[in-house]
């Protein structure tokens, strides 16, 4: 189960964590605001894509591990990166910020069409394919992000081995 | 500052709503309060729907009240108010999401969104914990609207918990 975005020309954006989400939903608002639409239902996920076309974001499966070690430490949490690698490889953790964009993109089975889009680089293309305005400011930005062995980057390339294979298709 | 009373429900287009008989998110009218406090006539209230792949349900709650819906895969807490205020004021946001089998794991996500007509608005959106609060200040308006959405997917439907509350 998945869910998506709905945007203003009809597509949906497939909700992919550490890739956008705040931005893009900051984005539905600001055009809802901008044309008095004022409809809250609007700026919330759905759980269908309803067969419409579909457009995602996907990043380096690298920085986007990175970034996600930082979201789940923020406040009072804290947990280390070898313990997060050694609970995905042991499928012992389980948290949405590590779920692959790959594994996410079998959500959009059905869609009358799937773009792909490098994040961050054509991520305000894609908001504007949307029919939304592009974002001033990146939302939710990750600001501490830690730094990987040569070991940890060597698991995370292996745990992500499809996601990196699909960005590189991008490149 | 002084204020005309809306109400006693409405929205941004139509301030003036009497209170419907059969409560229904689907009209897009809520109620409208003063600020955190009881009108000399009509308490603080939410409009609430609770929304899983097993029920859903509309109904009003209280401030403080928690709002509580139960799924098997998902499960949404949508928690809506109108308000006018002649100062700035705090309201907080609490939320909690549980697995009913421990080990499962679930996927959050936490919206807050308000409009004022005088054009102002803010929007919040989040991959939170599973459990929290947030403070939230809301601007002296001759009529805001207010919405905070709370949901969560089980990712082994085992069985899911959403509890969200304004107080």
């Amino acid at each position: 189960m998945n869910r998506f975005f709905q945007l203003p020309n009809d597509s949906v954006i497939p909700f992919i964590p550490k890739c956008g989400l705040a931005s893009t939903a900051a984005s539905i608002f600001f055009h809802q605001k901008k044309i008095k639409g004022h409809n809250f239902k609007l700026t919330r996920p759905v759980l269908n894509h309803d067969n419409k076309p579909a457009l995602a974001p996907i990043r380096d499966a690298v920085e986007r591990f990175k970034s996600a070690v930082y979201q789940v430490n923020r406040g009072d949490q804290s947990i280390t990166v070898d313990e997060i690698l050694d609970g995905l490889e042991a499928g012992t953790y389980k948290n949405q910020h590590f779920q692959s964009q790959t594994d996410i993109l079998k959500g959009c089975e059905g869609c009358e069409s799937v773009k792909l889009y490098r994040f961050p680089e054509d991520f305000q293309q894609m908001l504007t394919d949307g029919g939304l305005e592009p974002l001033s400011e990146h939302r939710n930005k990750s600001t501490d992000k830690p730094e990987l062995t040569e070991e940890q980057e060597t698991r995370v390339r292996a745990l992500y081995a499809d996601d990196i294979a699909l960005r590189s298709t991008l490149d | 500052m002084a204020i005309l009373r809306a109400g006693p429900w409405g929205n941004l287009n139509s301030p003036h709503v009497d209170e419907p008989a059969v409560k229904d998110d689907q009209t897009n009218i809520y109620p409208v309060n003063c600020a955190r406090s009881d009108w000399p006539n009509q308490p603080w209230t939410l409009l609430y729907n609770k929304n899983s792949d097993i029920s859903i349900s509309t109904g009003t709650a209280a401030l403080g009240s928690p709002v509580t819906a139960d799924g098997v895969i998902y499960a949404t807490v949508d928690l809506d108010f109108n308000w006018q205020a002649t100062e700035d004021f705090d309201v907080t946001l609490q939320w909690d999401m549980t697995s009913t089998q421990s080990g499962s794991s679930i996927y959050p996500t936490l919206i807050w969104q308000y409009y004022t007509i005088e054009g102002t608005g803010e929007y919040v959106f989040d991959t939170p914990s599973d459990s929290g609060s947030i403070n939230i200040t809301l601007p002296a308006s001759t009529f805001g609207t207010f919405s905070a959405s709370a949901d969560a997917i089980d990712t082994y439907g085992y069985g899911i918990q959403v509890e969200a509350s304004i107080s």
